[in-house]
């Protein structure tokens, strides 16, 4: 007999999705915080993507975009509302093509079930297009572990698996990287000494992954819809790696989310209209494949063998909840993280989970227990932008006002917040303690402002407030709008 | 887990009875944006335009000169290859089965004759697009390809292989083809027009 394969050597990037828990977030936004160079790029690239985002929707439909927006919206609740004749639809449809369906309760089960076909297959070479329904089974650890010699294929994974960090944007995973850690992974794992220009590091990329292509016989993705009337698995990329995984490999499989289905082609069409607009500003994707089934009799190429693995993994426990359901409608466009103005400050991993930003803030408590995430829900300034931004009007901020509630009825609150909502209702609670308290807190900040009229430094409570920003020195006069006369014009009191 | 396990355990979420769902969608919305073209010369158009944008190379010819055009492009229909040899060929020929104006994109189907590998690992792609076979939307070119059923793959192609993953700087040619070039065909005989 020979021995068992030794289990994975403890990964960095597992740790970066998967911290130990209750996750802190407070070290890692200081950390992200303290880093110009992280805070530039990330700043920089979600700027950009947001105003393209927002000049091509309304370029493309004037007037229309929330219209458009909205009616996404209705139609992904809808399918949530009756997912049960969705999913029942997509798998007869499926298995009709010829795919096999497999259903996973949880992420254990589906990195079972994926080893299992590699094992029943004999593949040993995969290629794996990006996917965070992926990332969030930890399936590639799982196919190394069982022997299977697995691939990143999209660039910016490729170089996260060879720097062994993980993705901090749904969309651009590598984000929070600059081109000389892309060639810095490339010289260190690869051997290869090129310089630190996109184009020529896209090129090293290119070489290295078309011998993994080639030579791959299996082939892993996620899915970004399942068509429920015609059995068939959608896939949006732009560099190509979607198509190449779908192309050579003898077996396909893809793993997607069981909110992923769409009733058929006409709602297909409608949901991609707003994604890729959302997501780059481009019209599609470069690539949007439509898989239906394995490859036919008489084709050259496709997979003989396809494959679908249905993921619940915390989703139908969402899908109970009133309050949250809606969160499942997400099509994983990434708007409302380049919108997020906490997500341009502190990045991905500070929210120590495979989804990152507003919605990372709304299902990784939910997936993973708010009480295992207590600081996510905070991570927010409740300032609306990402539910302008979202193609299918997810409300956002109402769900992460009420994980907020939900820790509050478990008694969760910090009692620094707890501390000052008491100091908060009596200073409130009378005319007189009020303006004393701002006659004291207007001289004592008032004393600290520098020339340009900002505290740096606020005093004791207030202190942690400045540690990362400053804070505009009251005005000389307050404002106090004058008392109403008594029984004025509306008689109010 | 079974996949009446799951149903039965999404029904318990809606709170629902067994078998209780035949849903309508929703009906979307009758949009007036994008207005509806039928002039087909102001299709072609609008298809050339855009596909040119998002870094299509648009080659307009009548029917006539198409052979040239292909011979002087490299692009050829024998031999056909799979999957794993088309790594090793510079320029993959396709028809495309649709084109559609307002996205600028190619539509291509796996056939026999037809292979993946032709418009996914070449360096180059050509694609043959006749003037009747543009329409206008996404939603008309997925309708047609569902006709008689729906192909093991159906790729809508919206320009070049492209990634912009290092510093939002975009790069062209990464695992697909970097030049695509839509050979436009038009069923007169008129002069070759830039396009
Ligand atoms: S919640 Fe909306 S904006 Fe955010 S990723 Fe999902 S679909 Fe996009």
């Amino acid at each position: 007999m020979t021995a068992p394969l030794p289990p994975p050597s403890p990964r960095r990037a597992r740790e970066i999705l998967f911290p130990i828990v209750p996750y802190q977030a407070a070290p890692r936004i200081a950390a992200a915080l303290a880093d110009e160079r992280l805070r530039a790029a990330v700043a920089s690239a979600t700027t950009l993507k947001d105003r393209t985002r927002v000049e091509t929707l309304a370029r493309t439909f004037g007037p229309e975009v929330d219209a458009r927006r909205e009616a996404a919206g209705r139609l992904r609740r809808h399918v949530l509302d009756h997912l049960d004749h969705y999913l029942a639809r997509f798998a007869a449809a499926a298995t009709a093509n010829g795919t096999t369906v497999h259903v996973a309760r949880d992420a254990a089960e589906a990195r079972e079930i994926v080893v299992r076909i590699a094992r029943e297959a004999g593949v040993t070479r995969c290629v794996k297009a990006k996917s965070m329904v992926t990332e969030e089974i930890a399936l590639l650890d799982a196919l190394v572990a069982a022997g299977v010699d697995t691939v990143e294929t999209d660039l910016g994974e490729y170089v996260l698996q060879l720097a062994d960090d993980a993705p901090s944007h749904i969309v651009t995973p590598m984000i929070h990287k600059s081109r000389h850690d892309a060639a810095a992974a490339f010289s260190a794992a690869l051997g290869v000494e090129a310089p630190p220009e996109p184009e020529a590091l896209t090129r090293v990329a290119r070489a290295s992954l078309r011998e993994a292509f080639r030579r791959a016989d299996l082939g892993v993705t996620g899915a970004n819809f399942l068509v429920a009337d015609t059995g068939t698995v959608v896939l949006c990329t732009n560099e190509g790696n979607g198509r190449l995984t779908t192309t050579t490999p003898r077996v396909h499989v893809a793993v997607a989310g069981i909110e992923k289905v769409v009733p058929d082609l006409p709602a297909l069409a409608s949901l991609l209209e707003l994604l890729a607009r959302s997501s780059t500003g481009q019209p599609l994707t470069v690539y949007t494949s439509l898989l239906t089934g394995p490859r036919r009799a008489g084709e050259l190429d496709g997979p003989a063998e396809s494959h679908v693995v249905l993921l619940d993994n915390g989703r139908t426990r969402i899908l109970a909840d009133p309050r949250f359901r809606e969160a499942l409608a997400c099509i994983r466009c990434g708007a409302c993280l380049n919108a997020c103005p906490v997500y341009r400050a502190v990045g991905g991993h500070a929210y120590g989970s495979v989804y990152p930003g507003p919605i990372g803030a709304v299902v990784t408590p939910l997936l993973r227990g708010l009480d295992a995430y207590p600081d996510l829900p905070h991570l927010t300034t409740l300032c609306g932008a990402c539910q302008a931004a979202c193609p299918v009007d997810i409300d956002l901020p109402r769900m992460l006002v009420a994980l907020k509630e939900e820790q509050r009825a478990r008694g969760v609150v910090p009692w620094r917040e707890r501390l000052a909502q008491r100091v908060a209702r009596f200073v409130l609670g009378g005319r007189l303690r009020f303006r004393l308290a701002r006659f004291v807190l207007r001289k004592v900040l008032r004393r600290r402002a520098d020339a340009d009229g900002f505290v740096d430094r606020a005093p004791s409570a207030l202190g942690r407030w400045t540690r990362t920003r400053s804070l505009r020195a009251p005005a000389a006069k307050p404002f106090s709008p004058p008392r109403p006369p008594k029984g004025g014009a509306d008689g109010a009191r | 887990m079974e996949l009446a396990d799951l149903l039965a355990s999404v029904r318990a979420a809606l709170g629902r009875d067994l078998g209780a769902s035949t849903p309508a969608p929703p009906a979307s919305p009758a949009f007036a944006v994008p207005a509806p073209v039928t002039d087909r010369a102001a299709l072609v158009d609008r298809f050339c335009e855009r596909a040119a944008a998002v870094g299509v190379e648009i080659r307009r010819v009548a029917e006539a000169e198409l052979d040239a055009t292909l011979a002087a492009l490299g692009a050829s229909r024998a031999p056909l290859v799979d999957g794993a040899a088309a790594y090793d060929r510079e320029v993959g020929l396709t028809d495309a089965a649709w084109a559609i104006a307002e996205t600028g994109s190619v539509v291509v189907a796996a056939a026999p004759d037809a292979p993946r590998g032709l418009s996914a690992a070449t360096l180059v792609h050509v694609a043959v697009v006749r003037e009747a076979d543009v329409v206008q939307t996404l939603a008309e070119a997925l309708a047609r390809g569902a006709e008689g059923g729906l192909p093991s793959a159906l790729t809508v192609v919206t320009g070049p292989s492209k990634t912009a993953d290092i510093e939002g700087i975009i790069v062209t040619g990464v695992h697909g083809p970097g030049r695509v070039v839509a050979v436009v065909v038009s069923p007169g005989a008129g002069a070759t027009r830039a396009g």
